[in-house]
């Protein structure tokens, strides 16, 4: 099935020599990603990067969807901020500096929205970076190990769907 | 056999540094069963770390291998193989620019073009700089899909300038757009149909048949306008039109409505003469009983009471009845008078008719504009109002629209996420500049330049006022001029001369000729325009075909009088308050003049016609209500003779009874006194015979 091999993919970077770094730089990207809006140059230029940067690209590209879903909740917050913060002379004065520079003025610097989503995106990227790496490691030692052994699994693994998941994530972890 | 060393794979091969092993193995990895399993492969030797193999099992040396893999990759810190990808897609942009991209654009013009004009599109000489923002071709030709073998429209250059840099900051500067050399219509030496796989033949034909209706519809039309002026002009079937027009004729309605209300009084009082016919019947025996009455009906006391009373019923009888005709004369009179009324509705209502049926041939005086306007709108073979209404349409159509379009734009907000932006700055220039555009080209015996200048997205913050200039240039008159602003049109036409040919022949019109000048100017305010129009004509030449048509005789009259024509118009418009005119115009008066002329020559004679015609038909109902209102009129004159009757029948009776009490009273009064003296004797006698004592 079409959708066994990107989650297989995704269990396996959890659970596989994958930098626990790259795994979770790609969940605080994504968060940052998902917060800035993305009809702009700033929201590829940062995808590109994100890209090139040996980040994981599945777990990227899954919580940038999965953000996508949640940001509009937390826009509430985010809009007020961002335009606060964009009145202020400060920050007004370099969005107009930046948007007379030829081509940034299509970064769309000058958007509540940008702006709110980028200060918390960056704010929320070191501690969204640690988070993530703390639960990874953590479920590589020790609910990984714990997972496999379960009868649970055990019994999992006669299903006919999740049999073939865990052959996929088998072939995938030869891999690795 | 000596001791052979197998070999590690990979990245495990040669010893490497204690620290390098730790900081460049270890490290590389993850899971924490594969580092305890690579460390419990590391022997450490003279301060290096050897990775040990002997002994290992199969699938271990598989996960050796694996492991080697995974660390190799985990040491890079970026991906190569991504940058290389940009690498060559950075390298491919340089090559399309310098080698494939006037070539594209040139296809991506052709094409696009094609696919809207549907027909052949070459180009020539594309030139596309991204960076200085330039765009050029040398030459543009657009084949014509119904004509093949010509050129729609063709542009001896096509050029574009733009500032790349106010592109890059989200504003578009266009310094200069322009077409050039347009011409329509020229020959093409290849055919310009488009190879879509329909079959040559095929196409040509539907291209001709195609390209002959709308001429075909135009001539049509024409010929529509013609037949509709021949038709004004011809002769009119008068009794026709007075039958059409029967509808609008009020004086055969009030005649038989009058004629219905004198038929029911007459209704009504022939049943009250039958009844009095009876009454008066009755009355010949009282009457015949009076006159029989004499002093033997008072022979005897009691015959002569009788007599008395009976004369005194009749008399009070006679009276009761007089009363009561006389009430009904008093009504039927009352209504006869009324019928004088309706006479005056029914003199009135014909009095109209007829102005009416004359006002169908003649001209008021004060209304030659608005027949001037007919004219027009016969010509135009659609009422003007027709016109005013798709302008209106079309304004309410606009209106529609920008509310859509407002509503809309005030449901986004709700539909994406909501943010908000600084404004531009004061001093940012707009956001869309286009300082000069233009076209220029030529047709047959006239060369044109359109120019389009300072059109900004933010007129506040630009210098110049937008314009749109249109020069044309015709070799018989000169140039011609017209300048379009944001609020105003003004247009200034030199003598430009017209020649209609024979166009005009169904309407008995040879030629018609001259040269028309035209200065005028239009200024608008949102939906409010208003301006003025100066025309002037001279020269104008008109031959008949057939000299005794009506609407030749019109016209040829009106242009000899006035030569050469000048006309003035005033005319405001809005919305809401609809189209305001002021026509002063020489041809109008005389055009009027004329028509007037004509049409009351013309009319005379009609009007007799039409009275006449109305004259007859109105004799019958006419008559039929005279001979309505006779009866009623007789009616009204027998209850005035029954009136007459019955007074001179109470006369009567009330002279008996006077009479009879005359006799009564003289007979009593020549008893009393024959009384009296045989009283007188009888006492003088017995006095005497007293006396004789």
């Amino acid at each position: 099935m079409f959708f066994i091999k990107p989650i297989a993919k995704l269990i396996v970077a959890l659970n596989s020599n994958t930098k626990p770094g790259a795994v979770a730089a790609a969940v605080a990207v994504a968060f940052l990603l998902a917060l800035i809006p993305s009809i702009n140059l700033l929201w590829p230029a940062l995808f590109i990067i994100s890209l090139i940067a040996r980040l994981n690209w599945g777990f990227e590209f899954v919580f940038i969807a999965v953000f996508k879903l949640i940001v509009p909740l937390i826009d509430p917050l985010i809009e007020p901020m961002g335009w606060k913060i964009l009145q202020s002379d400060f920050v007004s004065v370099l969005v107009y500096r930046i948007s007379e520079i030829p081509g940034l003025t299509y970064l769309g610097l000058n958007d509540s929205l940008m702006i709110g989503g980028l200060i918390a995106g960056i704010a929320a990227w070191l501690p969204v970076f640690f988070l993530a790496r703390i639960l990874i490691v953590l479920f590589r030692e020790k609910i990984s190990p714990r997972i496999a052994r379960s009868k649970f699994i055990a019994a999992m693994k006669r299903a006919p769907i999740l049999g073939k998941l865990i052959l996929a994530v088998k072939q995938f972890s030869d891999v690795y | 056999m000596a001791d052979k060393k197998i070999k590690a794979p990979g990245i495990f091969k040669r010893p490497v540094k204690k620290e390098k092993w730790q900081k460049k193995f270890i490290k590389k990895l993850y899971l924490p069963e594969d580092r305890k399993f690579l460390k419990s492969l590391a022997v450490e030797e003279d301060g290096y770390i050897r990775v040990n193999v002997d002994g290992l099992s199969r699938k271990d040396k598989k996960r050796l291998k694996a492991l080697g893999k995974v660390i190799k990759k985990n040491r890079k810190a970026f991906n190569f193989i991504l940058i290389f990808i940009l690498i060559l897609l950075v390298g491919g942009a340089v090559f399309f620019h310098f080698y494939l991209k006037n070539k594209l654009v040139q296809r991506l013009v052709e094409t696009q073009l094609e696919k809207v004009f549907l027909a052949e599109v070459d180009t020539k000489g594309v030139n596309l700089s991204v960076i200085d923002g330039r765009f050029s071709l040398s030459y543009l030709a657009i084949a014509d899909s119904e004509a093949p073998m010509k050129n729609l429209i063709e542009f001896s250059s096509v050029e574009a300038d733009l500032k790349t840099a106010e592109l890059l900051q989200g504003r578009v500067f266009i310094e200069e757009l322009g077409f050039s050399g347009m011409k329509r219509g020229t020959a093409r030496e290849t055919s310009g149909l488009l190879n879509t796989g329909v079959d040559g033949d095929d196409a040509g034909n539907s291209t001709e048949t195609g390209g002959q209706t709308p001429a075909a519809d135009g001539k049509d039309a024409i010929g529509d306008v013609i037949n509709q002026l021949s038709a004004l002009a011809g002769n009119i079937d008068l009794e026709e039109l007075l039958e059409q027009q029967k509808a609008n004729l009020a004086s055969f309605s009030v005649i038989e409505e009058s004629k219905k209300n004198v038929d029911n009084y007459s209704e009504h009082w022939k049943g009250r003469v039958e009844q009095w016919d009876g009454k008066i019947d009755n009355w010949e025996t009282s009457v015949s009983y009076i006159s029989k009455v004499n002093a033997d009906s008072f022979a005897t006391l009691d015959s002569a009471r009788t007599t008395i009373t009976r004369l005194r019923t009749l008399y009070d009888d006679a009276e009761e009845d007089f009363n009561e005709v006389r009430n009904d004369y008093n009504a039927a009179e009352k209504q006869y008078n009324e019928t004088s009324v309706l006479m005056d509705q029914i003199k009135a209502a014909v009095k109209a008719d007829y102005d009416y049926v004359e006002s169908l041939v003649s001209l008021p005086a004060g209304d030659k504009v608005d027949w001037a306007a007919s004219i027009l709108e016969e010509q135009l073979s659609m009422p003007l109002t027709k016109y005013l209404s798709y302008l209106e349409r079309g304004l309410s159509w606009y209106n529609r629209f920008k509310r859509f379009k407002d509503s809309k734009e005030a449901k986004k907000p709700e539909d994406r996420r909501i943010s908000r932006s600084l404004p531009p700055p004061v001093d940012a220039p707009p956001t869309f500049t286009l300082v000069h555009a233009f076209a220029s080209g030529e047709e047959p015996d006239l060369k044109y330049r359109f120019d389009l200048h300072n059109l900004v997205s933010e007129p506040e913050k630009w210098d110049g006022a937008t314009s749109l200039d249109i020069g044309l240039d015709m070799p018989q008159t000169g140039a011609a001029s017209a300048v379009i602003t944001e609020d105003s049109l003004s247009l200034d036409v030199p003598a430009a001369p017209f020649d209609l040919g024979n166009s005009l022949s169904a309407l008995d019109i040879a030629a018609f000729s001259g040269s028309l000048a035209l200065d005028s100017s239009v200024g608008w305010d949102d939906d409010r325009f208003s301006g003025n129009v100066n025309l002037s004509t001279a020269d104008l030449v008109l031959k008949a075909a057939a000299p005794d048509s009506i609407l030749y005789r019109l016209i040829s009259t009106s242009l000899e009088s006035v030569k050469p024509v000048t006309a003035f118009g005033e005319f405001k418009w809005s919305e809401a308050d609809g189209l305001g005119l002021k026509l002063d115009t020489e041809l109008d008066e005389s055009l009027g003049d004329a028509a007037k002329v004509l049409i009351t020559e013309g009319a005379e004679e009609g009007i007799e016609m039409l009275r006449s015609y109305l004259g007859e038909q109105l004799e019958g109902p006419l008559a039929d209500f005279d001979l309505s209102k006779g009866d009623f009129e007789g009616y009204v004159d027998q209850i005035k003779n029954y009136e007459t009757e019955l007074d001179s029948y109470r006369q009567m009776a009330d002279d008996k009874i006077a009479e009879i009490e005359k006799s009564i009273e003289d007979k009593l009064k020549k008893q009393a006194e024959d009384a009296l003296k045989d009283g007188a004797a009888d006492v003088l006698k017995d006095l005497g015979s007293k006396l004789k004592f």
